[in-house]
């Protein structure tokens, strides 16, 4: 056992208390749905509970991040920086399972897999994350995706746009279309932006990138734009959703994209649909009709579904943003609530954190960093002013939040899956 | 009146109750749980904050310095990033309970 495993696992031991779950004589089965970044720390955090028999469902052998995905685009990294497998899990003690899920029924608390096996839990934890409103956009579906890649969601389709901005020739216009909100990573879309204007800039400066943006105003707009005009000048234009920004339709075939105003060619297309939970909790109710599964503040349970928790992006929670270190302290907050709860204790909150970097050159960082609290109904922002680091921040500033960026990846997901 | 030399058993109760909870007065609840607060900074500081890359440890320090460290951090000063932005989140018994669970972590 390496030293991370059993710091993890002293952690988790601090806040345990175990005699009533020694008196309950069999282990409680835990099932946990995706092993992204809420997932996967639930289940590595209640692996090494005894008294508790840990079931990951995961339908890919390897999880690619989201986060530092916009790097792979840029040419930062390779797709490999983003690349982990779930061995590690597995040697924690997790019991791994590579399946699609097909089906969850939340009164047994059971979850059917592709090949007809039912699985039934005494907790469930469900992290699947996002789904795509396909219909939302004329033209656009999962086959043509192949084409007009939207890489929202992180492994091959990063690896599609990856090749067609490398094979593009200097002078192309890259189209780049951002739906309304809620979406995951509210501000990885203009990273992205960024990240391709580095690469664009660095490779084949005459090209130029289009933001077709159903959004008006955007999470670290003026710190983006104040980059965008140091770093990018000239490079990078954007229609917001005042002015038709929002992308209507797409001709795969053509790379004609439509908005209510006008129609582009592009020579590389990144159209990102709007999203809603996973298609798998919608199917099963848990999103009460919303599109997003309420869940209670302090434990990230079903208000459908008692002894279901929902985690992360596909979670309707308050006010955190569906990110990465927001999944990461909910499902940390979820594993110390189903243990009160199996101790007969009930679960208490605890203040929560979220920090988003986005890189808009390699060492050019900056940062929205923000404390929430668990309120009676909802999970609420603390303070509201303030949150981001300031305009006009020294070129040290920026590259000493670049190199924090890089250290909480590196951190976050060796913890996970290292 | 407590006499010097020989320990009151208000200072051998204090001693004895468990870490995060400090007897101020009978009115006054126990500090807040140390360990659910510092868990929201593990993905940067490290599991129990041990260090994690380029983002200091803060397992194993003396608990008033963190305690000091902390508050101090609440107020912006030159090459500091995130961090006055969090930590203007946190009361001082917030403050007292991440500093006293930090410092009782084994580097």
């Amino acid at each position: 056992m390496n030293t991370g495993r059993r710091a993890f696992l002293a952690t988790l031991a601090g806040g345990l208390a175990a005699p009533a779950l020694l008196r309950a004589g069999t282990a409680a089965h835990v099932i946990v749905l995706g092993a992204g970044f809420g997932g996967a720390t639930v289940a590595r955090l209640l692996a090494g509970v005894p008294e508790l028999r840990v079931t990951l469902i995961e339908r890919d052998a390897t999880i690619h991040t989201c986060p530092f995905s916009n790097g792979v685009l840029g040419g930062l990294w390779p797709m490999e920086r983003i690349a982990f497998d779930l061995v590690a899990l597995g040697r924690a003690g997790v019991r791994l399972i590579r399946a699609e899920a097909t089906g969850i029924d939340p009164e047994t608390r059971s979850i059917s897999l592709a090949d007809g096996t039912r699985l039934t839990g005494d907790v469930m934890v469900l992290a699947p994350g996002i789904s795509f409103d396909w219909a939302a956009i004329e033209g656009l579906s999962p086959a043509t995706a192949e084409q007009v890649p939207h890489a929202w969601k992180a492994g091959r389709q990063t690896e599609i746009l990856r090749e067609q901005l490398v094979a593009m020739e200097d002078g192309g216009l890259v189209v780049v279309g951002i739906p309304a909100p809620p979406f995951r990573c509210p501000p990885g879309p203009y990273e992205r932006i960024s990240l391709i204007a580095h690469y664009l800039k660095t490779n084949k400066p005459a090209s130029k990138i289009l933001v077709l943006d159903a959004q008006d105003a955007f999470s670290k707009q003026p710190l983006f734009e104040e980059a965008w005009a140091s770093l990018y000048p000239g490079m990078i234009e954007r229609v917001p959703g005042s002015a038709s920004g929002a992308v209507m339709a797409v001709d795969a075939g053509t790379m004609r994209i439509s908005t209510g105003f006008d129609d582009v060619t592009a020579a590389v297309a990144n159209i990102i649909p709007p999203q809603r939970a996973a298609r798998i909790l919608t199917d099963a109710g848990l999103d009460d009709g919303l599109g997003w599964c309420p869940v209670e503040p302090v434990g990230f349970e079903s208000r459908v579904a008692p002894g279901i928790h929902i985690l992360g992006d596909a979670a309707l929670q308050g006010d955190m943003p569906k990110s990465a270190f927001s999944a990461n302290g909910q499902a940390r907050a979820c594993a110390r609530a189903i243990l009160a709860r199996l101790a007969g204790h009930e679960p208490q909150g605890a203040k929560l954190l979220n920090v988003c970097y986005s890189l808009t050159a390699p060492d050019y960082g900056f940062s929205i960093a923000d404390v929430y609290e668990p309120g009676p109904e909802k999970v609420s922002l603390v303070l509201s002013e303030g949150r981001t680091t300031a305009l006009g921040a020294s070129a040290e500033t920026h590259a000493a939040e670049a190199e924090y960026a890089r250290s909480w990846f590196d951190t976050i997901t060796s913890q996970l899956y290292g | 009146m407590i006499k010097p030399g020989k320990p009151s058993i208000f200072i051998v109760m204090l001693l004895s109750l468990p870490c995060g909870m400090v007897l101020a007065g009978p009115v006054q609840p126990p500090l807040p749980d140390g360990k659910a607060l510092a868990e929201a900074c593990f993905s940067c500081h490290g599991e129990g904050g041990r260090g994690g890359g380029r983002i200091p440890a803060l397992a194993g320090q003396d608990m008033t310095g963190l305690q000091q460290k902390m508050l101090a951090l609440r107020s912006p000063s030159p090459g500091s990033t995130i961090m006055p932005r969090l930590m203007r989140g946190y009361d001082t018994d917030e403050i007292a309970a991440l500093a006293d669970y930090f410092a009782g972590v084994s580097p």
